[in-house]
């Protein structure tokens, strides 16, 4: 897809959600809402999963590295998908009564605000990082690396609003699956972080042995 | 190209992110919205017979039990 077909579409979507705002209908916007956002919060997870299983090595010889890194990517193109029509669903909803401000401006909506300003930091983290695949050769790999690790921050703030504002949040399913994303993110963290360190190149000081042999140590 | 290799992948994820939106907004169009959307009923006080004492008088509250729902997003 070319970029001036994304900005049109981009453009179209924004103009038909404005002249749609008016129209009321009913409880779709509100259900559309949250089947969207459980639905991107899943996909989040899958993405940073997927990255983490590149970073730590942890699937090769089980997946190939070419199918987890298109998965990675394709997943974090459809959280963004399904952010923008947890967002955009709530423009029609009549019970929040949320503005396009509300929405798109964190901590602004005078209810709730804290939850729900967290979710719009979500949004636009997520956002940032995944246009950030597309920037990585015009920044550079090292600044690309540092940018890319605002996808634990995305996470992050996303659990922390999905707990708060989550309607369904106390439904066990729901509650179970924040749980299992939760681990699963944070023991792929911890193997990456443990790889890193075994990884780091040992500082060889020199020692003596008793007979005064110089010999360098292992670690 | 990786991109095109794992076309199959990338739809099969897609249709099961589809299904599950939908699937997920059909549960939960079944959720009684009105019911939970509703203000709460006024408290309804019973008329006071005019013969009746005060040991006799019958208040009675009927505040509905479906009131304003909180919601996040």
């Amino acid at each position: 897809m070319s970029r001036s077909t994304l900005i049109l579409t981009f453009a179209a979507t924004v103009f038909a959600t404005l002249a749609l705002s008016s129209v009321d209908f009913g409880h779709l916007p509100w259900a559309l809402s949250r089947a969207a956002g459980l639905a991107s919060f899943a996909a989040l997870t899958a993405s940073v999963a997927f990255g983490l299983l590149i970073s730590t090595k942890a699937s090769d010889g089980m997946l190939p590295r070419p199918f987890v890194f298109e998965m990675h990517q394709f997943l974090s193109v459809l959280s963004l998908t399904l952010i923008a029509l947890h967002i955009g669903s709530l423009v029609f909803d009549r019970y929040l009564g949320l503005s396009v401000v509300d929405l798109l401006v964190p901590f602004t909506s005078s209810e709730n605000t804290f939850a729900f300003g967290i979710g719009v930091v979500a949004a636009w983290l997520t956002g940032l990082t995944t246009a950030s695949f597309w920037v990585r050769s015009r920044i550079g790999v090292k600044r690309w690396r540092k940018l890319h690790y605002l996808t634990f921050a995305a996470w992050g703030t996303g659990l922390v609003h999905g707990l708060m504002a989550g309607t369904d949040t106390g439904a066990p399913v729901v509650y179970w699956s924040y749980v299992v994303s939760a681990a699963l993110v944070l023991a792929l963290t911890a193997l990456r972080i443990v790889d890193a360190t075994a990884r780091r190149p040992a500082v060889k000081k020199p020692a003596t042995t008793g007979a005064g042999r110089r010999v360098y140590s292992e670690s | 190209m990786a991109a095109m290799r794992y076309q199959n992948a990338r739809w099969f994820v897609a249709g099961l992110t589809v299904a599950a939106v939908v699937g997920g907004t059909a549960y939960f169009m079944d959720e009684p919205y009105a019911a939970a959307t509703a203000e709460p009923a006024a408290t309804v006080v019973a008329p006071v017979p005019a013969n009746s004492n005060a040991a006799s008088n019958r208040v009675t509250n009927t505040t509905s039990t479906t009131s304003k729902k909180s919601r996040g997003s």
